[in-house]
């Protein structure tokens, strides 16, 4: 018994320890690929050739993410913002944020942004050379999570609704039992 | 809420008479700077709310942590945090029998928690708004930077901090009843105490939060004639507390008092959302939703308590009459109701001239633009919202009797 047991325990073992590694390694993949840009556009932004890079694809609601904004003439010295532009259809405000050059020899500038609502947005980009202002835009659809249903969304947004009629009706009572008590006394 | 019936503080032949006497003492400095500091918190969390409110409007809601959102729920924290300390510590306390801490002056929750009401109430309102925030920034991810008050968490954290507002009503009252109980005579402002000068603030700070969302209230639509409701939260909330503040102090005067307090609230408000608005765009290098469209002060909505201020004269003036006649102010619940259904009225009449500058939706009736209306079917509809909100002038009467006695009697 003693003989099928031990190698089952070593093969278990071993297969466990390949699971470890396997899922391991696949996280350090994936921590990798999460540096490298999740979406690429390139558009001219007036007198300039621009890659728009994007760290989500699809960004999702409230989930910080960066868009870096490189050059084709990495020599430009260039400066400027980009501006979440709510989409048709899509309940929000603009949001300004303004780039910061990466300083990787390539003039890249980075921003760091957030869009608070699903939908579709147009990330704007606005910028600034010795060529002169140019702006380009690209379009993206921000995802969000899945939608409760509303009558479960009311049901709890309402439920202390239920408390504040409870608690009138508890106090309401409570005062006719003190004032009998008292009229008793009295 | 269960309430113990077993539990009770042993007597002076146990404990010296110093020692109950220091005890005791300590249990009213322990509250008494609680409730304080509660009120500090929910002056924070009413400009806060306001300020959110206006935050929308102007600039937009851009992310979850705006500086209102920061404000309120620093407050919110705050006061649930205190609360939460409060109802541990007293828990501890009681099972220690400290001097003080009993069955009369706690109530048990879930038979294991011992601790004031008004404490118990304001964590619990605490608890339901800081569950509201993240799912209501969850709808807001969904639907939009623009749903209002109707939406089902905005309304969970609405009722949070209601239900957290009158939790403080309780704290303040308590401890104005074991005052009234107690030998030593309190030093008095316009012939109220600190502590029912409290309640007073804490009333006015509720009526102020109505002030809030009154104008979110739906519009009702019959034929082609549009009614605004939003007189409707005004006329209850301004009955029950006039007359709860009238019957919990027994001070002719009062309703009056808490009308000005509310005035008072309102100017500071129209004093600070504006400029704070303002800085916090410049600080933010923010752009506002409609460029040139930058919120400043506005005189009709600091003056707006000026609309309750007769029925609150009226209210007054009868309790003055009822005092001498038989030396308290109180009504019977009849005409508590009769006069809850009339100083109604001038709440209804006075409220849209002043907000007509403030909003287009300041007046209640509102015609279909071009298409004429029947003098019947306009005078029916006239006749029958001025009995609805007479009825609610009514009920926001009756509850204003109910709580305002527990709030006079009420020292747990």
């Amino acid at each position: 018994m003693d003989k099928i047991l031990r190698p089952l325990a070593l093969l278990c073992m071993l297969g466990f320890s390949m699971l470890l590694l396997t899922s391991g390694m696949a996280r350090a993949a994936s921590q990798d690929s999460g540096t490298q840009a999740a979406r690429i556009d390139t558009v001219s932004a007036g007198p300039y050739i621009i890659a728009v890079n994007l760290s989500k694809d699809p960004p999702i609601t409230d989930e910080q993410f960066d868009i870096t904004i490189v050059p084709r003439d990495a020599s430009l010295k260039l400066n400027g913002k980009v501006i979440m532009q709510p989409g048709p259809g899509t309940n929000g405000i603009n949001l300004p944020t303004n780039l910061t050059p990466v300083g990787d020899g390539k003039g890249s500038l980075k921003a760091s942004v957030h869009i608070p609502v699903q939908g579709a947005w147009n990330i704007v980009t606005q910028l600034d050379g010795p060529k002169g202002a140019g702006q380009a835009s690209i379009q993206v659809v921000v995802g969000a999570p899945g939608a409760m249903a509303p009558w479960l969304a009311w049901l709890i947004g309402s439920s202390p609704l239920v408390f504040i009629a409870f608690w009138i009706i508890h106090q309401h009572r409570y005062r006719q039992r003190l004032l009998t008590s008292r009229a008793n006394m009295a | 809420m269960a309430q113990s019936k077993v539990h009770a503080t042993p007597q002076s032949t146990e404990i010296p008479a110093r020692t109950l006497t220091t005890t005791h003492s300590q249990e009213r400095t322990l509250r008494r700077v609680s409730a304080w500091l509660l009120l500090f918190f929910l002056l924070q969390g009413e400009l806060g709310a306001v300020w959110d409110r206006e935050w929308h409007a102007y600039v937009g809601r851009d992310q979850f942590w705006t500086p209102p959102h920061t404000l309120i729920y620093t407050c919110v924290s705050g006061a649930g945090l205190l609360a939460l300390a409060v109802v541990l510590w007293e828990t501890f306390r009681y099972r220690r029998h400290t001097p003080g801490v009993d069955d009369t002056s706690t109530v048990a929750i879930f038979r294991f928690f011992h601790a004031p009401l008004g404490f118990s109430v304001l964590g619990f309102g605490a608890l339901l708004s800081l569950i509201s925030a993240p799912l209501d920034n969850y709808w807001h991810e969904l639907y939009g930077i623009d749903i209002a008050l109707w939406a089902p968490f905005h309304m969970m954290g609405v009722t949070g901090g209601l239900i957290g507002m009158l939790g403080m009503v309780y704290v303040f009252a308590s401890e104005a009843a074991i005052e009234r109980a107690s030998t030593r005579e309190p030093r008095r402002y316009f012939g109220l105490t600190a502590l029912e000068l409290g309640i007073v603030m804490t009333m006015g700070s509720i009526l102020n939060y109505a002030l809030t969302g009154f104008l979110q209230f739906p519009i009702i639509t019959i034929g082609t004639i549009h009614i605004d409701t939003y007189p409707l939260p005004l006329v209850a909330g301004c009955l029950l507390f006039m007359l709860a503040v009238l019957r919990s102090t027994q001070k002719v005067g009062t309703a009056t008092l808490l009308i000005f307090v509310l005035m008072l609230h309102t100017i500071v408000v129209e004093l600070f959302v504006p400029w704070a608005i303002r800085t916090a765009v410049d600080v933010q290098h923010m752009p506002y939703r409609q460029p040139g469209l930058i919120p400043h002060f506005q005189l009709d909505y600091a003056l707006l308590p000026i609309a309750f201020l007769l029925s609150a004269l009226i209210i007054d003036f009868l309790a003055y009459r009822q005092q001498r006649k038989t030396d308290s102010p109180n009504f019977s619940m009849r005409t508590t109701l009769i006069i809850g259904a009339l100083a109604s009225l001038p709440i209804l009449l006075f409220t849209p001239f002043i907000l007509l500058k403030y909003t287009p939706y300041a007046p209640i009736f509102l015609p279909e633009k071009g298409i004429p209306v029947e003098p019947v079917q306009m005078g029916m509809i006239v006749v029958v919202s001025v009995i609805i909100a007479m009825g609610f002038g009514a009920l926001g009467a009756w509850l204003g009797d109910d709580f305002g006695d527990i709030w006079r009697w009420s020292k747990r």
